[in-house]
């Protein structure tokens, strides 16, 4: 992974893309990626996290960023999905936090407490003026803020794109509100 | 499916005819009649009326883009010169039936992009606002509409007037209780 740019009106984006859809993720949102090896069961699944995996020497959850968008967007699903992000979940809202103590870490204590993994299909690195984003439509907006999806656009070889905000995105298969 | 052409010829006639109300009104050289103009479309087989003012553009063949957490009669987003429009199924709304068209009726109104998916535009018309008559109609849902045009011809049956604010606001009530 690299380093952010130095220009505020552009940014470097991780983007995934599924037919006639795709999906963006800050950059500075993810702290590492790897690839998914000697995946195994979680002792206690709970809402959207059935696995786990050794990353850094720790046990982390593994949430299935992949089948959560193919669920919300219809989108085909695959069954080879052996790529995933890292992100710090430090600095996340503080309920979030709260609620993965008492429903996740409580049923599976050796998970690190700062660390989900989140299983996608691939990712491309895209540096993005944030001026070729659009807002979600007003009448829209608040609700799509409110589950992670924060900006569109429509990318010239057709289909949808979607800037996401995966903190507000697995907020609810996780935490449970 | 109506192509551009077909579309502007019906734009220029109704340019073209004179009003009927302002024509009179002038004959009898009487008080200036306040006139409304309104968009009139069919939706599935109902004719319905857009407050013209409240009318940015029509767009036709425009694909729909899927998205989730919306309630039926929202179709998803449209694309109009590299903005999001959120697209409305009315006929989902008002008879619970899904329409099958690609041209939308595009408005900004309140700060918001919003377009309506309808089967066909028919007209322009202009006419005193004093014949845009209360609902009356039993079976009509007075929610979403503003009152009720009753053309010259009886055959055409009485367009209904929307109230696109009293549509925008289901949604945000909808979205709120999902």
């Amino acid at each position: 992974m690299t380093s952010g740019t130095a220009d505020p009106g552009v940014r470097e984006m991780l983007a995934i893309q599924y037919p006639g859809c795709r999906f963006y993720i800050d950059r500075a949102a993810v702290t590492s990626s790897l690839y998914l090896e000697a995946v195994r069961p979680l002792d206690a699944p709970v809402g959207g996290l059935r696995e786990r995996v050794d990353h850094g020497g720790r046990p982390a959850a593994i949430f299935n960023l992949d089948e959560r968008l193919c669920d919300l967007f219809g989108l085909p699903k695959s069954d080879r999905v052996v790529f995933a992000l890292v992100v710090d979940t430090g600095d996340w809202d503080l309920l979030f936090r709260k609620r993965f103590r008492e429903r996740v870490l409580s049923a599976n204590p050796d998970l690190w407490d700062r660390r989900l993994v989140l299983r996608i299909r691939s990712a491309l690195l895209e540096r993005m003026a944030l001026s070729a984003l659009r807002p979600i439509p007003k009448g829209l907006r608040a609700r799509y803020y409110r589950e992670g999806i924060i900006a569109c656009r429509f990318p010239e070889e057709g289909g949808t794109a979607f800037l996401l905000d995966i903190e507000r995105l697995i907020f609810q298969p996780v935490a449970g509100d | 499916m109506m192509d551009n052409e077909d579309l502007i010829r019906k734009i220029e006639k109704a340019a073209e005819a004179p009003a009927p109300a302002e024509g009179e009104a002038a004959k009898e050289d009487a008080a200036p009649v306040e006139t409304a103009k309104f968009l009139v479309v069919r939706i599935g087989e109902t004719a319905y009326a857009f407050e013209a003012d409240h009318i940015k553009e029509i767009a036709l063949d425009a694909p729909l883009h899927y998205i989730p957490f919306a309630p039926p009669y929202i179709r998803g987003l449209i694309n109009r010169h590299g903005e999001p429009y959120t697209a409305y199924d009315l006929n989902v709304l008002f008879r619970k039936e899904t329409l099958d068209a690609a041209t939308f009726v595009i408005s900004h109104l309140n700060d918001d992009r919003i377009a309506f998916m309808v089967s066909d535009i028919s007209e322009i018309m202009k006419i005193p606002r004093g014949d845009v008559q209360p609902i009356t109609a039993a079976e009509a849902d007075r929610t979403y509409f503003s009152g009720v045009i009753q053309p010259e011809s009886a055959d055409d049956g009485d367009i209904l007037v929307l109230d696109l604010a009293a549509v925008m606001a289901k949604l945000e009530h909808d979205l709120r209780n999902r």
